[in-house]
């Protein structure tokens, strides 16, 4: 008898095809459970003359349907290959590798080859620089710079209700209550009388 | 550079006992099935394939002369339910003449010769025609062969005595 660790299991099966179950369970739930490595295989997306033509002309029309492709089961064109790697650390590897045959063996590649999608690199906005050599005011007919005599005078200027606003500012800073500022119309009846003033608490 | 994780799969580098493949109409997964059993024969393991939509001759056509004597194959696609009058002479092939008797006829074949044979590959081409006889033991059957990959021989000796138990 020999020590059975170093045995593989590699089984295939038909995701397809949808058996009915009386319990409810679903055996391909069930075997995806237990194993330690669940690959879904894909075809390529089918590239057809429309991309060129929506790309010209802003047109695209609609496919026909067809659930089996020129890229269906064409391993000289490549698949690709959904997988959900669990480790035995209880780390899950999920990654989409692409494959191709090349006449011997098949390629693993990665996905982005086989799709032509390039990912976009993400551009952080702290990154972005002005350039400074194209200032979009330096070719205009007029002015938009300011000189400093205008900056000082734009700077000192207070404009109207902020001196109230600023007010009302520092003095609730200096109580710290939650005061409510009401000012009554002429059609609210203001009591000034406390109305719970009879209460003896 | 990291290697990619179908690489690591198919070079069996990283631990990963049980593999399923989802395949679809769209994309078979035989080829690459084939492929696993390539490289493994390439390092001198055996295979132990269990063959239900392939025929003998097609599979062991995908692999050198050479390496044949490595490859055992269980039959359930030429004779699956014994209409046929049995006139296998092939060692390396077993053939099940009722599909149905899945335990008895194809769990037990495999068991045993995975149990006397180091470093082994169990290949199944496709599960799915023993469950459309039964998901609920189908789903024990391929259990119990994973059971051998994980090194839990208690939960095999249990099912395998619990059954064979059960026919006395």
């Amino acid at each position: 008898m020999y020590f059975l660790d170093a045995t593989r299991l590699i089984v295939g099966y038909h995701s397809d095809i949808k058996l009915v179950s009386k319990s409810g369970l679903n055996l391909e739930d069930s075997l995806n459970r237990i194993a330690t490595v669940v690959m879904r295989l894909e075809a390529l997306k089918e590239r057809t003359h429309f991309e060129t033509q929506s790309a010209l002309t802003g047109f695209v029309p609609q496919e026909t349907f067809s659930y089996m492709t020129v890229t269906s089961n064409s391993v000289t064109k490549g698949g690709l290959a959904h997988i959900e790697w669990r480790k035995k650390s209880g780390k899950v590897q999920y990654e989409t590798d692409g494959f191709i045959w090349d006449g011997k063996a098949f390629n693993v590649v990665p996905a982005s080859q086989l799709t032509g999608e390039v990912q976009k690199e993400e551009v952080e906005p702290e990154s972005m620089e002005v350039d400074k050599k194209t200032d979009p005011t330096a070719n205009l007919s007029f002015n938009l710079s300011l000189t400093d005599e205008q900056r000082k005078t734009k700077e000192s200027l207070v404009l109207p209700y902020m001196k109230a606003q600023t007010l009302e500012v520092s003095v609730e800073e200096e109580k710290k209550s939650g005061l409510i500022y009401y000012d009554p119309d002429a059609a609210d009846d203001f009591d000034d009388e406390d109305p719970d003033d009879d209460l003896d608490i | 550079m990291n290697t990619l994780a179908l690489e690591q799969l198919f070079n069996n580098k990283k631990s990963s006992s049980f593999i399923l493949i989802n395949d679809t109409i769209r994309f078979s997964s035989f080829p690459l099935l084939v492929d696993f059993s390539k490289r493994a024969l390439a390092d001198n393991n055996n295979l132990i394939v269990l063959l239900t939509e392939t025929s003998p001759k097609s599979w062991r056509e995908q692999f050198p002369l050479a390496k044949h004597q490595q490859i055992y194959i269980i039959d359930c696609y030429s004779d699956p339910y014994g209409w046929d009058i049995d006139t296998n002479e092939d060692p390396y092939t077993f053939k099940v003449s009722n599909i149905k008797e899945m335990e008895k006829l194809i769990l037990t074949p495999i068991m045993k010769k995975a149990m006397n044979t180091p470093n082994c590959n169990i290949v199944v081409d496709s599960i799915t025609p023993l469950a459309i006889i039964s998901q609920h033991r189908t789903y024990q059957f391929v259990k119990t062969l994973s059971s051998l990959t994980t090194g839990k021989r208690f939960l095999f000796f249990f099912f395998f005595m619990q059954y064979h138990s059960c026919t006395f």
